[in-house]
């Protein structure tokens, strides 16, 4: 989960004052309807990581994240080119033997067939990067710049798993500073990956986020911890922490775990703890993250050490998002129920650096 | 001695001698380089200022896609969208706004300004913006403005972003409102930032402002429509292959070309008026090169004994003439160093007209373009002009001087030479060589012969200009002797007595005369011309325009004012006519469609097979067939019969030409056909202009004045045709401006050389004079004397100049102007012009006399006799 800092611009400078829907709990999930884009919410991504490995034997992580923000939903213009909604990307991937990280972002307006987001089912698209869903079930993702190619097609081996409660994803304490968040948390993932004209076969597991609400977070915020892993179990974790801007973790906090058979369990903020043990300062932004985690959940005799599997993969964006924030493949290793456990994740750090605040 | 001592005991202490005549030389020559220069600086800039601009605003394209004058379906977008995995990609909205006081109307004449609309979110790859008031700025949006504004230009529909120049010169600051004119409507649109005088709000003078492309599409009314696609390619080397991919996908119509093309048209555009230009600022320098010659020539006269005294002291025949022709090499190269610096001083009153003419005609540009001095290549190049045109004019003189054989010192004055017989014969020639080369075809679409021609025949005239004085003289002696017997006898003796140095002066005034002449003349006949063919062709009684629109027609008169225009009473007939820019064969191109069938019976066009519109409109309606204009036809060698490929949507369509008629609207060209045609092979119902014809005795203030009611919200600008005339004519004096101050200037230089002679004169006659004095003539009746020699030297001139003109003008009309330009002007002679042009030479001369009379006053009758 990610909020471009725009947003916070477009809070400030609306003219028109359009009225979005705010996340509320109730919320009717439909598939492939909740696929597509839900024009009535402000803020909404759609967003994929995930692992792959390559046939000669090199491993990659990779992230494409298709982000819409609502400017101007009641338009006067009848241009094509007004900017009722900005259509934000990002695409990475992190070369895990060579250390490498390379990322690429493109802002666009819809236009005249620039960028879309179908509100029927997933067809998202900013210049030609683009996430579909096929007629026969398989989310095909395609996204090419600077000489890096990543054509992938995804396959749910479990269904949508709703997070929350009641169909709500709490962030702060205000009701609707929420979002509507469903995530496809184990996708067998197969295609290819070309740098610089080489291209070679790759395997693998994605995650997929896709999340919608309105004025989510709370001024006290300073930014968020999240994490996500897929464990050798058959079983997934998903967690985040909302910082506080004094020092300490947000009681709206939660995660859920998806069991094997795709059963979802709340958990709540109380129920887990995230120590982080090392800092990691960026060159490129001057930003420290702290890096190297130990994931506990205590009721459930689960202790995990999460391990970035290359410092650097941060993403020093400067045109969408108005902060620069840190999105990195991860491996897990520990104690799942009592049990030794492997797995590998991906995680995401916001809010860290002078300046770098999402104030969202 | 050597040759540097030689140089400046005989030459450099001689020059500082006569002050007054060193200066007047080296000031001929300065001006002569000077307008050369200024010239060349005025073309270069506004060519420079047009494609720095075009530079400006393409900023880093690599490839720009367009529809060639039409605009493109903006969804093409889409269908291109595998160019992102390539480069970035933009799309352009352009339009022509005026700034209006609210509720106002456009002035004519004020320049329009561009109206750039772009893709914000899009253009760092492409340009970049710089704001005044920068505060938190993020550059790598290409534009360093704070977030919140940034919104705010995405989403409100009346955001603008205006140059500092032209802020200042609105007076309006961030946050005010200005009225713009766009289209047919009236805007009142706000400021949203003030841009800093950097990149791209540089092009055209900062006389262009900025939209977000939606809110440009709104205000020029064109929702779904762009002008050109552009592209930043990742690479640049795969420029071709994209290029050609884009092109295979797209209908044939669409052309995908490089933006580094746009100089290149600007200077194809306007490459035949900065030709003629050019030609014209040398015949300044001609007239300095006279100068020079005369100068010198009398130097070497007035100095015979003093050259036979060198000689006999040992110094060579050589020596001699090398001292005379390195005299000329530093008049010309002092001349020319000076003549830089004035040049650009002028260059800067003439570039505004330069650049305002070619911006009228051609580009629909505004600004002169501030531009940088001059090159150190040009200052090269003038200097070693001046040098060669001295040393060339200097020749004759040094030549001559090395022929005074040292036994000469003995005599004082000098021995008139024997005029050389071969001369009138060479004159002969000349003229000769000059009529045959009037008849040559034009190189490369440029009059070189007929200039070379001109050459010619000023040669011609120069060397049997001895003849036509003596000739000229004889008539008018009685005149003058009758008048004043005894300074008039005097004078004319004296003129007649000195023939070949009189000669040199009376040449470089009928030069400069006939230039002047054969300009009015050329310009006169060309005004009538075009007055004729304003009356043939302007027969509406109400032209009705979109209240702004552009040279480009992209604006289109709208449907409401369509509309109302349906049932007005008093109106019978009206043309909807439709014209767009294209490009034919790498040329800008008008493709014009009107109703033939009111065209027939209303306007008439001229068609050079002498056949009336009627009988060509049958040929033309119903038909792939067109007309063109004969600009078009001499430019592209095409004729009745003949076929043209036009671009219409769906790929070049073959048209037959049914007719060629005359058209002086624009030299790049006419290609016009029947409405009904245009609309079914070129599916665009926009009309740029509506001619409306009234009924008999219908008041055509009255049908504005009804039709101007009936414009709910919507403008339009309704011209009479006694006021559109009146534009046309205004244009086509305004073009002429800086021919005009060309001549001046020339005729400056020649009234120069005018004061100069004379004052040789004056010097030479010292002895002579002062014993008139001796013998009792009164200072006065000394003055008088002097004064009826200029003015005979101006009449001469004048006359010489006018009979020199007329046959330049000859030239320009049906040599020069038509192989340019592609015109057939019908000859008219502007006698009563070139009469006041005459009497202003007359005058120029005697205030030239003034000078060497006051001179002549202050001899001393004692001193000067003194001598014999």
């Amino acid at each position: 989960m990610i909020y471009p800092a725009l947003i916070a611009a477009v809070w400030a400078a609306q003219v028109t004052e359009p009225v979005y829907l705010r996340a509320l709990p109730g919320y009717e999930y439909a598939f492939p309807r909740d696929h597509g884009a839900h024009l009535d919410y402000k803020l909404e991504w759609w967003y994929y990581t995930g692992h792959l490995d390559a046939e000669d034997g090199r491993r990659f992580g990779y992230e494409l994240t298709f982000f819409r923000i609502g400017m101007d939903s009641v338009a006067v213009n009848p241009s094509a080119w007004n900017v009722r909604d900005l259509h934000v990307a990002h695409f990475a991937l992190s070369e895990i033997d060579s250390g490498r990280f390379r990322f690429f972002e493109r802002v666009n307006r819809e236009g005249p067939g620039i960028a879309r987001a179908s509100v029927d089912t997933l067809d998202v698209a900013n210049g030609s990067w683009t996430a579909r869903l096929e007629d026969d079930g398989g989310m095909r993702l395609r996204a090419y710049a600077g000489g890096v190619l990543l054509e992938l097609e995804l396959r749910a081996t479990k269904p949508p798993v709703i997070h929350g409660v009641d169909g709500v994803s709490q962030k702060a304490d205000g009701a609707g500073q929420a979002s509507h968040y469903y995530s496809m948390t184990r996708m067998s993932t197969a295609g290819l990956v070309s740098i610089d004209g080489q291209a070679v076969a790759v395997t693998g597991e994605s995650w997929m986020d896709h999340e919608f609400g309105t004025n989510q977070l709370a001024d006290e915020q300073l930014g968020w911890d999240w994490f996500s892993f897929q464990l050798d179990n058959g079983e997934e974790l998903m967690l985040y922490q909302m910082r506080l801007a004094g020092g300490g973790i947000d009681a709206n906090s939660s995660g859920t775990i998806v069991a094997e058979d795709g059963a979802a369990e709340h958990l709540t903020s109380g129920d887990f703890t995230v120590e982080s043990l090392r800092d990691w300062e960026s060159d490129a932004t001057g930003a420290v993250y702290r890096l190297d985690w130990i994931v506990s959940v205590p009721d459930l005799d689960t202790r995990l050490v999460v391990t970035p599997l290359m410092d650097n993969q941060e993403m020093a964006t400067t045109r969408s998002a108005g902060f620069p924030y840190w999105e990195g493949a991860v491996r897990v290793e520990g104690t799942w129920r009592g049990q030794p456990v492997r797995g590998r994740g991906y995680v995401e750090l916001t809010g860290y650096g002078e300046g770098h605040r999402p104030d969202v | 001695m050597t040759f540097l001592r030689l140089f400046n005991q005989a030459i450099l202490r001689d020059l500082a001698r006569n002050p007054a005549r060193t200066l007047l030389t080296l000031s001929g020559v300065a001006l002569g380089i000077a307008v050369v220069v200024a010239v060349q600086l005025s073309n270069d800039r506004a060519i420079a200022s047009f494609s720095d601009s075009m530079e400006l605003l393409n900023g880093q394209a690599d490839l720009r896609i367009s529809a060639n004058g039409r605009p493109l379906d903006e969804t093409l977008m889409g269908e291109l969208a595998w160019v992102w995995d390539v480069g970035a990609m933009t799309a352009i909205l352009e339009g022509r706004v005026q700034r209006i006081v609210p509720g106002g109307e456009a002035v004519f004449g004020q320049a329009t300004i561009r109206l750039f609309g772009v893709d914000m979110l899009s253009e760092a790859p492409f340009r970049t913006y710089s704001t005044s008031t920068d505060s938190g700025g993020r550059g790598d949006l290409g534009l360093d403005i704070d977030r919140e504004r940034f919104i705010d230009l995405l989403t409100s529909p009346d955001a603008l972003l205006v140059p500092r120049v032209l802020a200042e010169e609105w007076n309006a600051s961030e946050g005010d409102s200005v009225n713009l004119l766009a289209g047919n409507r009236e805007h009142e649109l706000s400021v949203l930032a003030v841009l800093n005088p950097s990149g791209v709000a540089e092009a055209f003078d900062g006389r262009i402002v900025f939209m977000d492309i939606a809110a440009a599409q709104r205000v020029m009314r064109r929702t779904g429509e762009i002008d050109r696609i552009e592209v930043v390619l990742d690479d640049p080397a795969m420029a071709d292959a994209v290029a050609s991919r884009i092109a295979d996908q797209l209908p044939a119509s669409v052309v995908v070309d490089s933006p580094e093309d746009d100089a290149g048209d600007a200077e194809r555009m306007t490459r035949a008026f900065r030709y003629n230009l050019t030609a014209l600022s040398y015949i300044a320098l001609v007239v300095g090169m006279i100068l020079i010659y005369n100068t010198l020539n009398i130097a070497v006269v007035r100095r015979h004994g003093e050259i036979g005294a060198l000689r006999t002291l040992g110094v060579s025949r050589r020596a001699i003439g090398w001292m005379f022709l390195a005299e000329a090499l530093a008049f010309g190269v002092v001349g020319a160093v000076a003549g830089i610096w004035i040049g650009e001083f002028l260059a800067r009153a003439a570039g505004a007209l330069v650049s305002r003419t070619l911006a009228m005609l051609y580009t629909g540009m505004a600004g002169a373009g501030s531009g940088s001095g001059p090159a150190p290549g040009l200052y090269l190049e003038m200097i070693l002009l001046g040098g060669a045109l001295a040393a060339v004019s200097g020749a004759g003189p040094a030549l001559r001087a090395t022929g005074v054989s040292p036994i000469e010192t003995i005599r004082s004055g000098m021995r008139p030479r024997a005029s050389s017989r071969l001369r009138p014969l060479a004159g002969v020639a000349a003229l000769a060589l000059g009529a045959a080369l009037g008849l040559a075809p034009a190189v490369d679409g440029l009059p070189v012969f007929g200039y070379t021609a001109g050459v010619a025949f000023i040669a011609g005239f120069s060397l049997l200009s001895p003849l036509i004085i003596r000739a000229l003289t004889a008539v008018v002696r009685p005149v003058i002797v009758r008048a004043r017997p005894v300074e008039g006898t005097l004078a004319v003796e004296t003129i007649q007595g000195r023939l070949p140095r009189v000669a040199v002066a009376v040449i470089s005034l009928s030069i400069a005369m006939a230039m002047l002449a054969s300009m009015v003349i050329m310009v006169a006949s060309f005004r009538d011309t075009v007055v004729v063919w304003v009356d043939q062709t302007l027969r509406g009684d109400l032209y009705v325009r979109p209240a702004a629109s552009g040279r480009d027609g992209a604006n289109a008169v709208a449907p409401e004012t369509l509309a109302a225009l349906d049932g007005v009473p008093g109106i019978e007939e009206i043309d909807r006519y439709r014209r767009v820019d294209i490009d034919y064969n790498g040329f800008p191109t008008t493709l014009g469609a009107g109703q033939f069938d009111v065209v027939a019976a209303r306007a008439g066009l001229q068609f050079m097979d002498g056949r009336g519109t009627a009988e060509v409109a049958r040929d033309l309606i119903g038909h792939d067939r067109v007309a063109v204009s004969e600009p078009f036809a001499v430019r592209h060698g095409l004729g009745r019969g003949d076929s043209v490929a036009l671009p219409a949507p769906e790929g070049l369509r073959p048209f037959e030409i049914a007719g060629v008629f005359y058209d002086y609207s624009s030299d790049g060209g006419l290609v016009v056909m029947d409405r009904g045609t245009y609309l079914e092979r070129f599916a665009d119902e926009a009309v740029s202009t509506v001619a409306v014809y009234l009924e008999p005795g219908s008041d055509a203030e009255a049908v504005r004045r009804e039709i101007t009611a009936r414009l709910d919200g919507v403008r339009a600008r309704i011209a009479t045709n006694g006021e559109l005339r009146e534009q046309i004519l205004r244009v086509f004096d305004q073009t002429f401006e800086v021919t005009y101050a060309l001549e001046v200037v020339a005729l400056a230089v020649a009234v120069m050389g005018i004061a100069n002679m004379l004052a040789a004169l004056i010097l030479e006659r010292r002895r002579e004079l002062a014993a008139l004095r001796f013998i009792g003539a009164s200072r006065r009746q000394i003055g008088r004397i002097v004064m009826i020699e200029s003015g005979l030297v101006g009449v001469l001139g004048g006359v010489i100049g006018l009979l020199l003109g007329g046959v330049l003008s000859l030239l320009l009309v049906y040599v020069i102007n038509f192989q340019s330009f592609g015109w057939t002007i019908q000859f008219t002679v502007p006698a009563g012009f070139l009469a006041q042009s005459l009497a202003m030479v007359l005058i120029a001369t005697l205030a030239a006399g003034l000078y060497p009379a006051a001179l002549a006053l202050k001899l001393d009758p004692i001193e000067g006799i003194r001598a014999e």
